[in-house]
């Protein structure tokens, strides 16, 4: 054995050409395991941030395209100023007296019972169907959204339950005071429903702090009987 | 200390450090048996190094002690001399005057032994087609046997023809060996030369390496082993703390297969 450190470093080389290989190959697949895997979880961040935005996880199902709308509005609805804020004082009178004539309103009912009794005339009128109605008013119950509550209002007065929609407008008129729309609906329910004097109270109040044209304008008509 | 254990390795046809092996007893006890049945020919064929050389020189050196076996490790490639040497071999003075094959077989014919003569030829592939046609009508006469030992080559071909394969009483085929075998090869191999210690250092990751180089090929074990036991040998003159005399290191055994040419480095 002349030649031995020769032997030793052959036998070094042959080594590394064996190892070499198996440890690049060894960071490659290690490399692309990690990049997977950061691919993966931003991948799941975002279509948790997105879940997030359309609806929340005890929500129950709705149309996503109405949900969507919905949720616009209460978000704009979240950053108005706050500029008017009228007297409630004769609106306690009124709320306790509808309050003592109309039937509490039912935040969870059965959806057989609604099938029955209301899904014909609703069905009629509107895409919205019962059950989407029901999800409304709950949601509406823990959301206090002035929006929503002004979108179920409008609902019932084009359906001609006035003692509905004049309760939701009420409800939106105490939420948020300057929505004219809401006052509008909630004197028309009141004049619809028989109760002029109080609608005629209502609107003069309001065009008081506001001096809106449409109120003097829908005021003038119950006054004279036109609006029918 | 390792250079007694390097000597072990070296190849040779020394039938007494034949060692023996579950497939090498078995084998040797089928050839004895053949050869004490009825004649023709009897083939031994393998790969180089499978120990086809060693078994036919325990076969030849035991059938010595009965009289009447002839064992040529070597090949006679001229005719003439092959013909005549077997000749003198079989009838001593007789065969003064035999220089042919078309003599000797007459000789043969006119014969009677006592006990029929037993010629074993190593390396037969390196005969001549027309050498192993003669021997096939020698063995025609039923005066004389032979045990044939050839690599698988072309020549196993020519063997293996119809003619020939009618003659052939039996054939004898030789594998490589075993993990297991290899492991009491080598174990026997050291203890033969009295290197318990070195014996007991081959543990079965070092046998499972050997094997990985020779494929259990014993030819090829020796050379390994030859120039591993150089390579302690070297380191234990040089650097005698880098050799641990518990276990063989399988860097040691690396540089061996590329000291022969198993690994190329």
């Amino acid at each position: 054995m002349h030649n031995l450190e020769q032997l030793e470093k052959r036998w070094f080389i042959y080594k590394a050409k064996k190892y070499i290989p198996i440890a690049l190959l060894t960071v490659l697949v290690t490399i692309a395991l990690i990049v997977t895997l950061l691919f993966k979880s931003d991948v799941k961040k975002e279509l948790a941030v997105k879940k997030d935005n359309i609806i929340k996880k005890d929500e129950p199902i709705v149309p996503v395209s109405f949900v969507e709308n919905v949720v616009i509005k209460e978000k704009r609805e979240e950053y108005a100023p706050l500029v008017l804020q009228p007297s409630m004082s004769f609106m306690e009178k009124i709320k306790s007296s509808e309050q003592e004539k109309t039937v509490p309103v039912k935040k969870v009912q059965p959806v057989e019972k609604i099938k029955i009794t209301k899904a014909k005339s609703v069905t009629k009128h509107t895409k919205i169907t019962e059950y989407e109605l029901l999800t409304l008013e709950n949601r509406f119950a823990k959301s206090s959204s002035a929006t929503l509550g002004l979108f179920i209002a409008k609902y019932y007065y084009k359906n001609k339950e006035y003692k509905n929609s004049a309760e939701y407008a009420l409800k939106v008129n105490e939420l948020n005071p300057n929505l004219e729309e809401s006052w509008m609906i909630f004197a028309s329910s009141l004049a619809k429903n028989g109760k002029k004097d109080d609608a005629i109270q209502v609107l003069k109040k309001y065009i008081d702090k506001t001096h809106s044209s449409n109120a003097t304008t829908l005021l003038k008509d119950i006054i004279k009987g036109k609006f029918k | 200390m390792f250079n007694r254990a390097r000597d072990a390795f070296i190849d040779t046809m020394d039938d007494t450090l034949f060692i023996k092996l579950d497939k090498s007893i078995e084998l040797y006890e089928d050839l004895k048996l053949s050869v004490q049945k009825p004649l023709k020919m009897v083939l031994v064929y393998g790969e180089p190094g499978t120990g086809k050389s060693m078994l036919l020189n325990r076969l030849y050196n035991d059938l010595e002690e009965q009289k009447g076996s002839l064992f040529y490790p070597i090949p006679m490639l001229d005719e003439d001399i092959f013909f005549s040497t077997i000749a003198k071999d079989i009838f001593y003075d007789k065969s003064n005057n035999i220089t042919n094959f078309s003599e000797l077989t007459i000789l043969l014919q006119n014969s009677t032994f006592k006990q029929v003569p037993i010629i074993i030829l190593d390396e037969a592939q390196l005969y001549s087609q027309t050498i192993m046609e003669k021997i096939r009508l020698l063995s025609d006469t039923r005066k004389i046997k032979f045990i044939i030992a050839l690599h698988k080559t072309e020549k196993e071909d020519l063997v293996a023809k119809e003619h020939f394969q009618t003659r052939i009483w039996k054939s004898i085929v030789l594998k490589n060996s075993t993990k297991e075998d290899l492991k009491v090869y080598i174990q026997k191999k050291l203890l033969n030369a009295d290197m318990f210690q070195v014996s007991n250092m081959f543990d079965l990751k070092a046998i499972k390496l050997i094997y990985k180089f020779t494929d259990g090929n014993l030819r090829d074990t020796n050379k390994l082993l030859y120039s591993l036991f150089g390579i302690y040998e070297y380191y234990e003159e040089h650097k005698p703390s880098s050799v641990n005399s518990l276990t063989i290191k399988h860097k040691y055994i690396e540089m061996a297969a590329i000291d022969v040419g198993f690994i190329n480095a």
